[in-house]
């Protein structure tokens, strides 16, 4: 076992392989009867899952909102640096459960301090995801985390080997995996009904490379308003600024010096293609820039493109697999499209949007049967080394060769620099 | 601000993102040089932070007096932390280390943190005594660094950290000697390793670092490891059969295998579903047998577990296993094995499919006709048409009709228009209809399509004969249209009846003739108001030219005779931009039941016409906003009026 971050071991690889099948269109139903574990190791049947959740926001209100709905979980604390959003998700949590038990906390080290909480939310914004995810997972807790899921290379090997070290379970907010038109469209691809695939297409949702940067200084309200010390958490420092604290939306996201770059909606597109592609084991081998697009290639000789135009009518955040045989492309429409009408014949399923609850009871039965999720830390890792990887050859405006073996840019040292970044004090991943 | 001299042109060629990352242009030394210049000016903070992230991509040895200068800085020295740990000089790390004894709390704490970052073997001595100097909850961070960096030396200090452990400090050092371990494994040092799992697991830690110590300890046993894997299978705590489990997925190895395999029929149902589904996961085919005999022997839930295993494996030698379960009356286990089927990854499912298809059980040939839908097994389409029309139970016939729906192609059609026209059961012929209507729907040669269902109208009964009409009118091309107004003069009178409101119902403008007749001619009232209904709707097509347009307009008003119809006319009406549209459209202003209607049709053409016809807007016009349309609709009278004007 190698305990080289940059370095993947072979059971491990495996064992990605392993988690990419049972998360396949074809999963077989799977029953794991929870009464062989027990909290700690897992939730019994009819115990409720103890839930905290962590960055309260925007994206964590929809998120927290669709785990109140499920009938075997029970949110007992709650935590965000913002005051106003602490004690908005309290009341929401509170009204729901008609009642006032709902614990705030500020920091979340303290909410992972308790032993009766089981699983976490984080949707703190990408600054944090990673770091509070592994924290986390070393507390014990199972993780359902938004997404972009990591700052850098680094840190996304990081994140599977730290679940796969503790045996907690990851379910990363990439809620497509759970939705049928994306299912069907993978399907597709993984049963050879496409024929040999030859090139995967992914809407990036922009391809801008911006850093955060230090914005001007402006008074600091201090933490009845919000604690600015742990909203930067492992952020280089800055003063405090208020157009930074109200976007955690894409603040230091993809890392401070690249930039958030294909990372908003490559997390999730990226990552259905490499599901289609069946390669949730793996990142691709070269990565470039052309024109206002991203191209990369995997070992197989598979092409993924990301590109903003060009899409038929298929809504946000749409793929598209294209085979020797035939294509197919889907988005948040719901529609299918097709080379030929006979490729989507067997389509039953229908949906339209981009609903999380699929996703979410997905990570629940989980935290339940200790099966890995749909969208687990290993898959999720090598998604956003692809994302990383593609933003740092727009960073560089070159030709990238990649190492997947060993998570390293070939004959590139510079874009090796790029792979990680110092945390600030006293943060450490 | 007081600019260092240099400074404003400096950060002009600097500052701008990707100038200086351009694409292949090593980092010069010029350009370094510049960078440094900039930290050691009295430059603002924020551009001396920018300044280290650049660092960070082309500093060398040359930059790290000037960014480790910042390491006390409250404000820059997380900022200087990242371009020092990227430099992958040595000269980065004695900087830290001395930079870590000169600091005190947060900063100190960074840069410890560095040190583990960078794997700092030479700063071992110095961060071991900070575990027994620091204050508690200070000693993680020099924990976890000795856990990053490993060695003999680390592993002793963690040793005898672990010794001293408070309950603040214990679980960081557990941490860290299990990262050590890790390393400590990597290195083949298995029984050093060993060793440090073994007196994490004998300590009162939480239970979650037992477990992680646990999954250590298996694999630095490596083969000796595996007793000790099935021994935690075996055991009641809950936490150690997942850690088990874990490994069971993780762990390569045919020894491993060959354990669990050993181990799975002895242990109770709800553990063997786990070590099943792991014993798939690792595509090994010499568990095959077992996985098959656990199909027979346990629970449905072992079962269930087993068949997907089995699928996984992919070795045909399971399908006729999987084909029997499949076909057993309905049972969980069968909706299992049937998925299996589907997914299964080897061309001979699909040969195992077509061989139930010509079962004696007629189950199993509704079981094999749903089976080759879901797994879209075209080259099985022949057989299914043949079962369509041959099979002696109806049920099926129906089946495979279904499969037909998803699968055929117009190489089926004539086989369902045969089977329709048979006049088969209720059940059938809505089967065979709605293939019919599937099918014809995918192709894109219309004319085909109605060439084959046309054949099948003249021996076809009435029955028949109304569903294969409704399927040409959905084709709708002209054969089809010729069709349909043939069999409006059928012998048979519901033939008629279903043909003319299909024509009413027409998709396309080339009905609009057929359909100006009936309205005229009909002896039927309803189908004259169906008619004139219908060849109003045509006339609004988007494939209709504006002048054909109003001239069926002028041809439906002439007979309109009730509101219901006019409401129509002006919709169609709507969509014109000529005066004369506009003008019939202004003529039911003054009706109280249409007025709404009539303002709307008549604004929406004035927008269109007010360019080419000021005049005729401003007259009309003034009528709409007379008869008091609604808000919004006012508004936009206004505005046209006032382009007009």
């Amino acid at each position: 076992m190698q305990s080289n971050p940059f370095h993947a071991t072979s059971s491990r690889r495996r064992f990605l392989k392993t988690s990419a099948l049972t998360g396949s269109a074809v999963a077989l139903p799977y029953f794991i009867p929870a009464a062989a574990l027990g909290r700690d190791g897992a939730v019994a049947p009819g115990e409720k899952i103890t839930l905290g959740a962590i960055g309260i926001g925007n994206r964590g209100s929809y998120d927290l909102g669709c785990m109140l709905e499920e009938q075997d979980v029970r949110c007992v604390a709650v935590c965000d640096v913002r005051t106003e959003r602490r004690e908005a998700a309290k009341r929401n949590v509170d009204n729901k459960y008609g009642n006032k038990d709902c614990v705030m906390y500020t920091d979340f080290r303290e909410l992972l301090a308790r032993p009766d909480i089981d699983a976490v939310l984080i949707a703190t914004g990408p600054n944090w995801h990673a770091l509070a995810a592994t924290m986390a997972a070393k507390a014990g807790k199972d993780v359902y985390c938004e997404k972009p899921t990591t700052k850098n290379i680094f840190e996304s090997l990081i994140l599977a080997e730290t679940f796969r070290r503790t045996g907690r379970l990851l379910q990363a907010g990439t809620q497509r995996r759970s939705l049928p038109n994306f299912e069907f469209a993978a399907g597709l691809a993984q049963r050879g009904k496409l024929g040999k695939l030859t090139v995967l297409h992914a809407h990036p949702g922009g391809l801008g490379t911006e850093s955060s940067g230090w914005a001007a200084a402006e008074k600091d309200p201090g933490p009845q308003v919000a604690d600015w010390d742990m909203y930067l958490g492992p952020a280089a420092w800055r003063p405090f600024n208020n157009g930074i604290l109200h976007n955690g939306f894409g603040f230091e996201k993809g890392g401070g010096m690249v930039g958030g770059g294909c990372l908003e909606w490559g997390s999730h597109c990226v990552d259905l293609c490499q599901w289609a592609n069946q390669s949730d084991d793996t990142a691709a081998v070269e990565y470039w820039p052309e024109g206002n697009r991203l191209f990369a290639k995997y070992a197989s000789g598979v092409k993924l493109i990301l590109r903003n135009d060009g899409w038929l009518n298929s809504g946000s955040c749409p793929v598209r697999y294209e085979g020797e045989a035939g294509w197919v492309e889907t988005g948040d429409s719901g529609e299918v499209f097709a080379s030929s009408p006979d490729l989507i014949v067997g389509k039953r399923a229908q949906s339209s949007g981009y609903p999380a609850n699929f996703h979410i009871r997905n990570f629940f039965d989980c935290v339940k049967s200790r099966h890995q999720p749909r969208a687990g830390a290993s898959i999720t890792c090598q998604t956003h080394i692809v994302c990383h990887a593609a933003n740092i050859a727009q960073f560089l405006g070159r030709k990238l060769n990649y190492d997947p073996v060993k998570n390293e840019f070939i004959g590139d040292e510079e874009a090796n620099r790029l792979r990680s970044e110092a945390l600030r004090e006293p943060w450490r991943i | 601000m007081k600019l260092f001299p240099m400074y404003p042109a400096l950060l002009a060629g600097l500052m701008t993102t990707g100038a200086i990352i351009a694409a292949d242009a090593p980092p010069a030394a010029s350009q370094e040089a510049k960078l440094i210049a900039v930290l050691q000016s009295d430059a603002p903070p924020q551009d001396k932070a920018i300044t280290c992230k650049r660092l960070a991509l082309c500093g060398t040895k040359a930059a790290v007096p000037a960014l480790a200068a910042l390491l006390s800085d409250e404000q820059l020295a997380s900022w200087a932390r990242i371009g020092l740990e990227a430099i992958p000089d040595p000269a980065v790390d004695a900087a830290l280390r001395e930079a870590a004894g000169k600091l005190q709390g947060r900063l100190q704490l960074g840069v410890i943190n560095s040190l583990g970052a960078r794997h700092d073997e030479k700063a071992v001595a110095w961060l071991s005594q900070q575990l027994a100097v620091a204050n508690p909850p200070l000693q993680a961070a020099p924990a976890a660094a000795l856990g990053r960096i490993g060695g003999e030396q680390a592993s002793q200090a963690l040793g005898q950290a672990l010794t001293s452990a408070t309950a603040t400090t214990l679980p960081a050092f557990c941490e860290a000697g299990l990262r050590n371990a890790d390393h400590l494994i990597a290195q083949g040092k298995h029984d050093q390793a060993a060793a440090i799992c073994e007196r994490v697991l004998a300590m009162k830690t939480p239970r979650h670092i037992r477990m992680e110590a646990m999954r250590s300890l298996i694999v630095a046993r490596q083969a000796a490891g595996i007793p000790l894997l099935i021994a935690q299978l075996k055991s009641d705590d809950d936490g150690m059969v997942a850690v088990a489990m874990g490994l069971a997925h993780d762990l390569p190895g045919a020894d491993l295998t060959k354990a669990l395999t050993a181990a799975v029929t002895t242990l109770p149902p709800a553990k063997q579903v786990y070590v099943i589904e792991a014993l798939g996961a690792r595509r090994d085919r010499s568990v095959g047998p077992t996985l098959l005999a656990l199909t027979k022997a346990g629970s449905a839930e072992v079962c269930i577990a087993a068949v997907g295993a089995l699928t996984k494996l992919g070795d045909v030698a399971a399908l006729p296993r999987l084909v029997e379960i499949a076909v057993a009356p309905d049972s969980e286990s069968a909706k299992a094995a049937q998925s299996a089927m589907v997914a299964f990854p080897a061309a001979e499912a699909d040969a195992a499919c077509l061989a139930m298809l010509v079962s004696k059980d007629p189950g199993a040939r509704m079981t094999a006709a749903d089976l080759i839908s879901r797994r879209a097994t075209y080259s099985a389409v022949p057989a299914v048409a043949k079962a369509a029309r041959e099979d002696a139970d109806p049920a099926v016939r129906t089946g495979c009709l279904a499969t037909l729906r998803e699968l055929g192609g117009l190489p089926e059609l004539a086989a369902v228009v045969e089977i329709l026209v048979k006049n088969p059961s209720a059940g059938e012929a809505q089967a065979a209809e709605n293939a019919l209507a599937t099918i014809c729907g995918r192709q894109t040669d219309k004319g085909a399509c109605a060439e084959k269902l046309i054949a099948g109208l003249a021996a076809a009964q009435p029955a028949p004969k109304c569903a294969l009409l409704r399927v040409l009118h959905a084709v709708a091309d002209a054969g089809s249209l010729q069709a349909v107004r043939a069999a409006m003069t059928d012998p048979d009178k519901d033939v008629q009846d279903t043909a003319t409101r299909l024509l009413c119902n027409w998709s396309t403008v080339a009905a609009a003739p057929d359909l100006l007749v009936l309205a005229r001619t009909s002896a039927n009232p309803t189908f004259k108001v169906l008619a004139l209904r219908g060849y109003l709707r045509v006339g609004g097509g988007k494939d209709v030219s504006g002048e054909q347009r109003l001239a069926m307009c002028k041809e439906a008003a002439a007979m309109v005779q009730r509101d219901e119809e006019r409401m129509i006319l002006l919709g169609v009406l709507g969509n014109a931009g000529d005066a004369e549209s506009l003008a019939m459209a202004a003529t039911q202003l003054d009706n109280p039941a249409l007025k709404a209607e009539a303002c709307l049709a008549s604004v929406a053409i004035a927008e269109r016409l007010v360019k080419s016809n000021p005049a005729a807007v401003v007259a009309v016009m003034g009528q709409v906003l007379k008869a008091g349309p609604d808000e919004k609709l006012t508004e936009r009278a206004n505005a046209v009026l006032k382009e007009a004007k």
